[in-house]
Order: structure tokens, then sequence, then C-alpha cells
């Protein structure tokens, strides 16, 4: 081995486009009408009149926006704890972009599940689909926008994988404890339309209440006040 | 959509009694009731000593918190009255107690001795000795009688209530007469009499507009026979809450297994088999709505009122909703987001005190029904205090259309897990698809 293959090579840096201000409003804008077009066509069942269109645009435009501007603040300040050179305006470009490509994977899975729907993948593929694209978004963000080797950005993006999955589930957890009594119930429906490969017996229903009763009983305490 | 609106009366308002001064008739009696009263006036008079008025009294105010009328129904002073006036007596001794005021007579403590939760009867026993009982009436009424209702509407001083006797009212379950009169709050537990004197019925809700509901007497006879005479055993809360839970789950099982002994009506719709009303267990109402976007078709029957235990709890329902939701605009994902807003149990569905119930859980799964594929979610909570009671609920969605659907919800109340099972088995079996026929 020679002196110099000891030597780290340092990592070269993609020179990347410096974004300019009309870019950045531009993905923005991008964003938000993507945002607003993916509410409107999956969510809205009602028509909307005039005002009513223009108070949910700008209440998206303004959420979008925030959340944008969050998530690069987050992710800036990741960055930098990583003590790897970056700028706020480049994870700003970056999770614009990212939030482009996110919507697009999101929707896009959704709707991909009308075309392979013969094929019976099971329910759980779509959710482990949409943390994979999560992953991988984080990934290529701070991978592209900052200084990072693709090891580190890895780990930092399963860090923040983790913390978002966390925060997740403390919010749900508080929900419940708030609306203890209320019914958790999945309402995934259009999935399930589409999911029809085996779809159980009366028998499995039967069986599928004597374990909810076991986990009542097991859950409820009896009072004799 | 049921455009019934009962009006218990014996809410937390005021109610009253009544007293009647006129000869006594002892159970057993000793003297024959006189054959004919003619008027309303001389049959006040004869009876209001008979009639008493039931206070609730906060014992931190002494004021009364609610009010209803009993009547004597023994010589040593055992009372009937509704269950619903003294419910919260019984739930909460250490803050209530019971008082009973006849005419200038002073006031007296009542304690219950027994109940008949489902039939809304209390049977009350006091230190009283009255001068007059009314007799409970044997026999047949014939429809169109001129009956009398007794008691003290809204506070307002004992009242007679001139009224016609419109025989077993249909669709109603527990049975109920029908009596067409102007009965209001403060009626609960008081007598209804024919113009001998004779209790036919005892008052214990209102639809408004003159159409009252009396309990049949026979009922409260039968909860007399149940009991002791005069018993001076104190029955602790316990007692009382295992009381409940007992009635309860016989009122169920009486119920279910009525359920199970008839047919349902099979209603054929949009292509579904669905199953329908049950004859002589309840009723079912249809509504249509429209606007832009969808129609939804609406079936909803029921099987059984609920009962009535405290202010924070009635239960023993039975009852079942069918839509049939259509879209032309909508896309599919619009319409999925449309019927998920339909099937989401919220909160203000499924109240309750805690001190009650444990918490929901649910589980879904997609089950074919005889060959149609249906989303369903089942979910459940327990009783914490009446133990083997539990609430359920049963949501369908189908999943053979991509715009247009069929969403059912089937909900049972203090039922217990087998019978929740056998009710929903047999509602499920009678899903279908129906055949479009070719030209």
């Amino acid at each position: 081995m020679t002196a110099d293959s000891n030597v780290p090579q340092a990592r070269e840096v993609p020179t990347l486009p410096r974004p300019s201000l009309l870019l950045l409003s531009l993905l923005l804008l991008v964003y938000s009408l993507f945002g607003i077009a993916v509410y409107v066509i999956t969510e809205n069942h009602e028509p909307l009149d005039e005002s009513e269109f223009w108070i949910i645009t700008v209440f998206l435009f303004v959420v979008i926006i925030l959340l944008t501007l969050f998530w690069s603040f987050i992710t800036w300040g990741i960055s930098k704890l990583a003590r790897v050179a970056t700028s706020f305006r480049l994870h700003l470009k970056y999770v614009c972009l990212i939030g482009i490509a996110w919507m697009m994977v999101d929707k896009g899975l959704e709707i991909a599940q009308f075309a392979i729907a013969p094929l019976g993948l099971p329910l759980i593929l779509w959710s482990t689909l949409h943390l994979m694209a999560f992953f991988f978004a984080m990934v290529a963000q701070f991978a592209w926008a900052t200084t990072m080797q693709l090891r580190q950005a890895v780990l930092i993006s399963l860090s923040a994988v983790a913390l978002v999955a966390g925060i997740w589930y403390t919010i749900t957890f508080v929900q419940k404890r708030v609306h203890q009594s209320a019914p958790q119930m999945n309402l995934d429906l259009l999935s399930s339309q589409f999911l029809l490969v085996s779809p159980r017996s009366q028998q499995e229903l039967r069986e599928a209440a004597r374990s909810l009763r076991v986990l009542v009983d097991e859950e409820t305490p009896r009072s004799t006040e | 959509m049921n455009q019934r609106f009962p009006f218990v009366l014996g809410s937390l308002a005021s109610f009253l009694l009544f007293w009647f001064g006129a000869e006594a008739i002892a159970r057993p009696r000793k003297e024959p009731p006189p054959t004919t009263v003619i008027s309303a006036t001389s049959l006040f008079e004869r009876f209001r000593s008979a009639v008493v008025k039931v206070s609730l009294i906060d014992k931190a105010t002494g004021e009364q918190e609610a009010v209803g009328t009993g009547f004597f129904v023994s010589s040593e002073g055992q009372l009937i009255t509704n269950y619903h006036v003294v419910a919260e007596y019984l739930h909460r001794p250490e803050r209530y107690r019971l008082r009973i005021q006849r005419g200038e007579d002073r006031d007296e403590e009542a304690r219950v001795q027994g109940f008949d939760l489902a039939n809304d009867l209390a049977l009350l026993r006091t230190s009283l000795s009255p001068s007059i009982v009314l007799q409970l009436h044997p026999g047949e009424v014939q429809k169109g009688t001129r009956v009398y209702s007794l008691g003290h509407p809204l506070d307002l001083g004992s009242s007679i209530i001139e009224g016609t006797y419109n025989g077993i009212a249909e669709r109603e379950y527990p049975e109920r007469i029908h009596f067409s009169g102007p009965i209001n709050s403060g009626m609960s537990g008081g007598p209804t009499l024919l113009t001998d004197g004779s209790v036919v019925g005892v008052n214990v809700s209102t639809y408004g507009n003159e159409v009252g509901l009396l309990v049949p007497v026979r009922f409260a006879e039968q909860l007399l026979k149940s009991l002791p005479a005069v018993s001076e055993a104190k029955a602790t809360d316990s007692t009382w809450t295992e009381q409940i839970t007992r009635q309860l789950l016989a009122y169920q099982d009486d119920l279910v297994a009525k359920l199970m002994s008839t047919d349902h009506t099979i209603i054929t719709k949009e292509g579904y088999r669905v199953p329908g009303g049950v004859e002589g267990l309840g009723e079912c109402w249809s509504d249509f709505s429209e606007d832009e976007t969808h129609s939804d078709s609406e079936l909803s029957c029921s099987a059984g009122e609920e009962v009535f235990v405290n202010d924070e709890l009635s239960t023993g329902s039975i009852g079942w909703t069918h839509t049939f939701s259509k879209s032309e605009r909508l896309n599919v994902f619009q319409f999925y987001a449309l019927l998920r807003e339909h099937v989401d149990l919220a909160e203000s569905t499924y109240g309750g005190s805690r001190r009650d119930f444990g918490s929901y859980r649910c589980v879904d799964t997609i089950v074919s029904l005889q060959g149609l594929p249906f989303k369903v979610w089942q979910c459940l909570r327990a009783y914490r205090r009446l133990s083997g009671l539990y609430d359920g609920h049963l949501v369908l969605v189908s999943l053979n259309e991509p715009r247009s659907a069929l969403h059912t919800w089937l909900s049972l109340t203090g039922v217990t897990f087998a019978n929740y099972e056998k009710v929903t088995e047999r509602f499920l079996s009678a899903f279908g698809k129906v055949e479009e026929k070719g030209p």
C-alpha cells in the first residue's frame, strides 16, 4: 500500500446551480398548485363556489409554503449539525423539488392500485412503498442539497424517518387518549375495492369478532361502584 | 327517517301528581268499585287522595330536582310510579332522596322496593296508610273508551285530563297503550283511569300533539306480584346494579328471541337484496336526498325501543340503516372520499360516560356475502358496570361498483356477545345481489 493510497480522497461535490429567487418562487408555485389540484381531484366531493375555491386555494397555498419553509429549516438545521456546507436557499429549492416528486409518487401509487389490483398485492405493501418513497426522497435531498456522503445521507434520513414516525405515533396516541371512547377505524376504502383477491368468509368474520371481544374484555376493567 | 319525537315525561323538568278525595279501594278490595262515575269532577274528587306527587330532592339544597306522579296500590303504602322518575335516586342515593306529597299531609320519605326497567315502572314503599288505593283494571278495554289521566303537568298543580283509549300502539316494543290526550311532563307515573276509577295504564311518555303512551297496567300487576308485599330489607347500590343488569339481559334476550323467530322483510333495491324491518318489533322509514353530485336513498329500521337506565345511559336498542349512494359526476377518488364520511363513526354517535363504558375497538376485513364483496367493520365496547353487556356496531360498504355503493350500519346496544353474534349472523345472511333480468 502506498502512502498516497492512505490519503482520503476528497468527495467530489457536484456543482449545483445557484438557485435564483425566481426559480424558488416558481417551484413553490408549482408545488402549491399541484397540491391544490390533488386535493380538488381526490378529496373534495362538493362543487365549490368561487369564494370557497379561493378560500381553499389560499389556505392550501399558505399551508404548503409554511410546511416547505418548516421542512427546509429542519433539514438545513440537520446539515448544519452534521457540519456539511449548505445554504438554506438550497434546502428550500430541494424541498420544493422533493415535495412535487413526493406528491406524484403518493398519488401515483394510489392510481397504480387500479392497474395492478388483479395481482392481489396486500395493503401493507402500499404503506411500505409510501414509507420507502419518503425515505428515498430524504436521502436524495441530503445527498444533493449538501456535501454529505451517501452513507451520511442514508443515516440522517433514517433518523428523520424515525423522528417523523415517532411524532406521528405520539400524536395518534394522544388523540386516542383524548377521544378514548371513539372507535378508531381504518377508513381506506379505495385500496379495499381494488384488492379483492381473497375476501374472507363469514366464519372468519365471526372469529374476528370473537378476538375483538377478548381484546375489549381485557381492556375494560369492570366497576362495581 | 323516523318522524317521531318522543318526549319522556320524567325528564328533569317538573312532574306532579294529584290527589283525589274519595272512598278507598283497598287491595285486596273490600268494597267493589263504583260501576259508573259520570263526570271528571266527581272522578277527581273521588280518587284524588290515592295519587301523590313524587319529588327527587337534592339533599344538599333540600330543593326538588325532578317531579313525577305515583298512586297507591296497597293499603300498606305501596306506590306505583315510573322507573325514570326515581332512576337518579337509585343511582346516587348519597345525593338524592325521594319525597312524597299528598294534599295537605306532611311530606313523607319513600324508598324503592323494586322496579321493572323495560316497562319503566317502579314500586315505592312509604309509611303512609292511604285511605284509598286504586284498583288495577283486570280486563280488556275497548278502543274509543273515555279515560282520564291524572297528574301534575309541568308542576302546575293537580289535574285531570280527559282522553281516549286507543288500544295497544302498533310497532311499539315494549308494549304501550296509545292514549289520545294532552299528557305532559310531570304526569309520569300517574294513573289513567276508567270512569269506574280502575287503572288501565300508567302515564309514561308523549310524542306531542295529544299522542301519549301508557304502560299497560298488567305490567304493574306483575311487578306487584313479583315482590314481597312490604320489604324492610334495604337494597344496597350493588343490588340495584345487579337488578338493572339482570333486567337488561332479560329484556334483550326476549327482544333477540322475537327478532330471531320473525323473518326480516327482504328489500330489493338498486340491484341489492338487504334485510328490512321485522314485523311487530319496530318500523322502517325511507328517505331520499339528492344534490348536484350524488344521490342517497336511505332505509332506516329499528327493533325495540331504548331502555332508560339513568340520565347518562339509555340502552337496549337494535337499529339498522341501509344507504344506496350513487354518483354520475364524482370520480372514483371523490366518491370514496364521500363514502368515508358516511362510514366514519363519529365520536358524537358513540358518546357515554367513561364510568359506564370501556373504549371501542374495531376490526375491518373484506368479506364475501353471497358472492358480493363488502368491506366490513366491527366495533365493540364493553360495559363497565353492567357486566356482560356490550355495544356493537357492524358497518358494511359494498365494493362491487366504483361509483355506486350500498353502505349499511347495524347498531346493537346493551346486548350480550352471544346475542350480538346471533343477530349479526342472521343479518348478514340476508344480503345478496339481485340478478338483473334481461329484456
